[in-house]
């Protein structure tokens, strides 16, 4: 079936959100791959859903994390988001700064997460509200402040940890 | 450094993404999903054919075949086969009417969960009840049928024919679980693993 024009157009202009999905869900260039296409063909399918009841970015959201979340592969060729320093600073030289340094735990710490809690981050650090990260999600405000409250406090335990060591 | 901050680094790790035009998104869009749902959907159609295939073909044996018993077996085999046909529509059908990636992820996973595993109890039931019912079928059919020739089943050999029998039954129910595990047992693993991230 040949795409609509709309659908592609909005598409385009929306495709950040799904690589930030398949950024954090996928480590491997070709991973992420696959899964951009897999979620563009999904968003495709359900397009006839969209009602206009809803931003589009929001439902596209709404599609990509429910298909990342359910993404296989290949069973065993399903790979979490893990970084390494080496892959953070692949493209420097010299030795990395703090700063930097900070961003690669904060990296490798969001990879340790579960599908769903990375999920939350994604959207937390998008900027969605608690109730608007509920309704994508499916649970109460409520219940999102608690869960990121708990990642939050995982992230700094885990923080302290690493810098004592 | 907090989530807080991390925000600016993860938009700046972003903006090195490779940004798609709309040519590449439109042949995107024309390549096929490689998601469980869509690939269900692939096997239930070739299921659903070659369940077609089969079932005419043992119609055209109960007609041009004159031996009663092998003719009730393929007069059975007929009518399982259309209520397999029946079954495999009906799953098909209510797979293709799910769309499950507008839900909420979280009645998403539930929805795509009962679905898979609906699949595989279908699939798993037809395969675990098929092979020792036609055996034992056959056995039951030889038993009454003088007419039949004497070539396999004899006084001697037809209790170890039996014994073959059930061993091959339970081989075949053994094979077809561990063959539906690694299909998708992990899969429904993980679904189950998020979905409890929930709690």
């Amino acid at each position: 079936m040949q795409p609509d024009k709309v659908f592609v157009e909005l598409l385009a202009k929306h495709q950040n959100i799904i690589h930030k999905v398949c950024f954090m869900y996928m480590q491997h260039a070709n991973d992420r791959e696959d899964l951009f296409q897999e979620i563009s063909l999904q968003a495709w399918k359900s397009f006839s859903n969209f009602k206009n009841q809803s931003q589009f970015s929001t439902w596209l959201y709404r599609v990509a994390l429910n298909t990342a979340i359910t993404f296989f592969k290949k069973e065993n060729r399903k790979r979490q988001l893990i970084i390494t320093n080496d892959e953070v600073f692949s493209d420097q030289s010299e030795e990395p700064n703090l700063a930097e340094e900070q961003t690669a735990f904060m990296y490798k710490a969001i990879s340790n997460l579960g599908d769903v809690d990375k999920a939350l981050v994604m959207l937390y650090i998008d900027d969605y509200s608690y109730n608007e990260i509920a309704e994508i999600l499916g649970i109460s405000a409520n219940h999102v402040a608690v869960k990121m409250n708990r990642i939050k406090s995982r992230l700094k335990e885990e923080g302290l940890k690493y810098y004592q060591m | 450094m907090d989530l807080d901050n991390l925000k600016i680094q993860f938009n700046k790790e972003l903006s090195s993404a490779k940004t798609k035009n709309e040519q590449m998104l439109v042949d995107i869009l024309q390549r096929d999903s490689i998601s469980v749902i869509d690939k269900i959907k692939r096997s239930l159609k070739w299921e659903t054919m070659l369940a077609i295939f089969l079932t005419i073909c043992a119609g055209i044996a109960a007609v041009l075949i004159s031996y009663p018993s092998i003719k009730i077996y393929c007069d059975v085999f007929v009518m399982i086969g259309l209520a397999f046909i029946v079954v495999l529509y009906n799953l098909s059908k209510k797979i293709s009417r799910s769309k499950t990636n507008t839900l909420p992820v979280k009645q998403n996973i539930q929805e795509t969960l009962q679905l898979i595993k609906n699949y595989v109890r279908i699939s798993y039931s037809i395969n675990a009840a098929l092979v020792p019912t036609f055996l034992i079928f056959a056995f039951y059919l030889r038993v009454y049928d003088d007419s039949l020739p004497t070539l396999l089943f004899t006084a001697t050999n037809s209790f170890w024919l039996i014994i073959y029998a059930i061993a091959l039954a339970v081989l075949g129910i053994f094979l077809s679980k561990k063959y539906m595990d690694s299909l998708y047992g992990k899969h429904i693993r993980k679904l189950e693993e998020n979905l409890s991230n929930f709690e």
